[in-house]
């Protein structure tokens, strides 16, 4: 443990200087998780059944975001703002919310395993987007017929989740109880519904619950983006808060959290993150588990480095996969969702068995 | 500063806990609350800040009632040393003893807060332990971490629930101590939760003894750590000796009825 080779020095240096060099290290990991983005972009778009050179990727960025630079041409162009740009940057926003969305349920909810996926936003999402596709209705029309039908149903089912748990106490037991109730309904609607219908559209409602980037279109943007800025900056004001809840309620209370209030809203707005995205592109799981643990055995437990830090492991997390998903059956393309739990459960089955003392 | 607290009558839902208590604390003491399990020890000290709303009853800090406040204004008003710790992630000590400053800033820990943090760590002597983790902390360590979170809320009042119960003796005296010198040298009030009534004796000035939710008895150790009292309270026949003035409890049998 490094930390411990910190302590050694303790006469010399302050406790100020000390955790200052501490929190530095965490901002220099984060720093590097941005480095590591923006190669990984310019990776992830040379390669794909047409390869670029990786040259051209950048030189098609620049361009695009400013009146000088490099000249790119026009193949280049097409195959990269239409073909992979979308699914990339898709992939960076989404592993983000989910990988903030995984760190806050955590700590609000005090268990390890929480995550969107198991409070049942992505299964309601998914039966929203079915209703859409096998019987054509919803409470939008046209283009966002079936991503305002995911979105609307993730919200009933955090707003079934919050009533509920609130009638009672709001703990997060209560919340985790409800939202695996939750989880199941939707499941067995879904399945319910998809029983008596065509078998095309079991087998498209089917694939849009498996997430796909492929799915994305530019103006999704225009809603993901401001929403993931609104809901981060949000939860990063409240980061100290959710350090104490999970520290438990009588601490929090007797520190001055109203927690009751603190929890529920925490979590009205972490589902709306990741209903915002999973309405695009379905139900990609392991990102949000798995990101808040790796930073966890990296950088430690304080959720104000910790939330940056997993939204852009889970960025990363998903390019990969993504990326992986494109290439390795080509013409073929996997998509992401199963991908991410090939890739998720080894490496989590690997961080429980090997971890080194305690962590969560 | 005075604190009291007045007509305070709580019941968990149909199980009624507290019975109509008052009571009066002076300055800069330490004030021992003692009983049986279940006698409403825990929940007596959780209703003055308010961990537990009272269905009737107040509590007045210097004329102020403590009950309408927001949590954050009581959490200036009462440090707060609970029984357990929960470990869900990990956090440093430094982190830990940090929370402390919570309710002076909203968003996060500004430098003087860190200095603050600092300070409360050399005097407890846990400088050396500013970034390990607290779950890897033995348990008389990890007691110290949360004493000095309450420290650090620089409140005028302390509350402890069992503050010693998992601790060897050498550690349980180090932790008492800890408490003395510091209500002697702040001029604070400290209210402890304790079952080993040797202990409660020796460091506290007076003892709130209770029974099934009611105060059976009130004042200097001496005077309510009585062979009578402890029968009465306990149903135990024991043996009161006397150390230099401190009682010191010998328990023999207990009385069945």
């Amino acid at each position: 443990m490094t930390e411990g080779s910190i302590s050694c020095g303790i006469h010399n240096e302050s406790i100020y200087d000390i955790y200052h060099k501490y929190t530095r290290k965490k901002i220099l990991f984060i720093a590097g998780l941005i480095l590591l983005i923006i190669v990984l972009i310019g990776v992830a778009a040379s390669i794909g059944s047409a390869n670029l050179p990786l040259y051209d990727v950048y030189a098609a960025l620049i361009s695009r975001f400013f009146s000088f630079g490099p000249e790119s041409t026009w193949t280049a162009d097409v195959v990269l703002w239409k073909l992979r740009f979308p699914r990339i940057f898709m992939a960076i926003f989404a592993g983000m919310a989910l990988g903030i969305t995984g760190v806050v349920m955590q700590s609000v909810l005090k268990n390890p395993l929480a995550d969107p996926y198991m409070m049942g936003i992505q299964s309601a999402a998914g039966f929203g987007a079915s209703l859409a596709i096998i019987f054509g209705t919803g409470f939008l029309s046209g283009g966002y017929l079936i991503a305002g039908n995911a979105f609307l149903f993730s919200l009933i089912a955090v707003g079934i989740i919050i009533l509920l748990s609130d009638m009672k106490d709001a703990s997060a037991e209560t919340m985790i109880l409800t939202g695996i109730a939750v989880m199941f309904f939707f499941s067995a609607m879904t399945t319910f519904i998809q029983y008596f219908a065509e078998a095309e559209a079991v087998k498209s409602a089917m694939f849009w619950a498996v997430g796909d980037l492929g799915k994305t279109s530019w103006d999704d943007f225009y809603i993901v983006i401001p929403l993931l800025v609104c809901c981060f900056l949000f939860l990063l004001w409240k980061t100290w808060d959710m350090n104490i809840l999970a520290a438990g309620d009588e601490t929090a209370k007797s520190l001055g959290i109203p927690v009751r209030r603190v929890r529920i809203t925490i979590m009205i707005v972490s589902s709306l993150l990741v209903s915002g995205v999973v309405c695009f592109i379905g139900a990609i799981g392991f990102v949000g588990l798995v990101s808040p643990h790796i930073c966890r055995l990296i950088i430690g437990g304080d959720n104000q480095y910790l939330l940056p830090a997993s939204g852009l492991v889970g960025a990363v997390l998903l390019i990969v996969s993504d990326t992986v998903a494109r290439t390795i059956m080509s013409p073929a393309i996997i998509p992401v969702g199963v991908i991410t739990a090939f890739i998720g459960v080894p490496f989590f089955i690997y961080l429980i068995m090997f971890r080194k003392g305690e962590f969560w | 500063m005075t604190l009291s607290f007045e007509g305070i009558t709580l019941s968990y839902g149909t199980v009624p806990v507290l019975h109509d208590l008052s009571f009066e604390f002076s300055d800069a003491e330490i004030v021992a609350v003692v009983g049986p399990n279940g006698s409403g020890k825990s929940s007596l000290v959780k209703c003055l800040n308010q961990l537990v709303k009272p269905q009737k009853g107040s509590v007045h800090l210097d004329g102020e009632c403590i009950n309408e406040l927001h949590p954050r204004e009581i959490a200036k008003k009462f440090g707060y040393v609970p029984q357990n710790f929960m470990d869900t992630f990990p956090a440093t000590v430094m982190d830990t003893i940090l929370m402390g400053r919570k309710p002076y800033s909203n968003w996060r820990s500004a430098k003087e807060d860190i200095v603050k943090v600092a300070e409360v760590m050399r005097m407890l002597n846990l400088e050396p332990f500013a970034l390990r983790y607290h779950s890897e902390l033995s348990g008389g360590q990890r007691q110290k971490v949360m004493i000095a979170r309450a420290f650090a809320q620089e409140s005028k009042v302390l509350l402890f629930d069992e503050p010693t119960s998992q601790l060897d003796i050498k550690h349980q005296l180090e932790i008492m101590d800890l408490v003395r010198d510091t209500v002697r040298m702040k001029k604070i009030l400290a209210i402890l939760v304790v079952h080993d009534l040797n202990l409660a004796s020796r460091y506290a000035d007076r003892i709130i003894m209770m029974r099934d939710g009611r105060i059976q008895a009130v004042g200097d150790p001496k005077d309510v750590l009585t062979e009578e009292n402890i029968k009465a309270v306990y149903d135990v026949q024991s043996l009161v000796m006397h150390d230099g003035g401190i009682p010191c409890v010998v328990p023999k049998q207990r009385i069945e009825n």
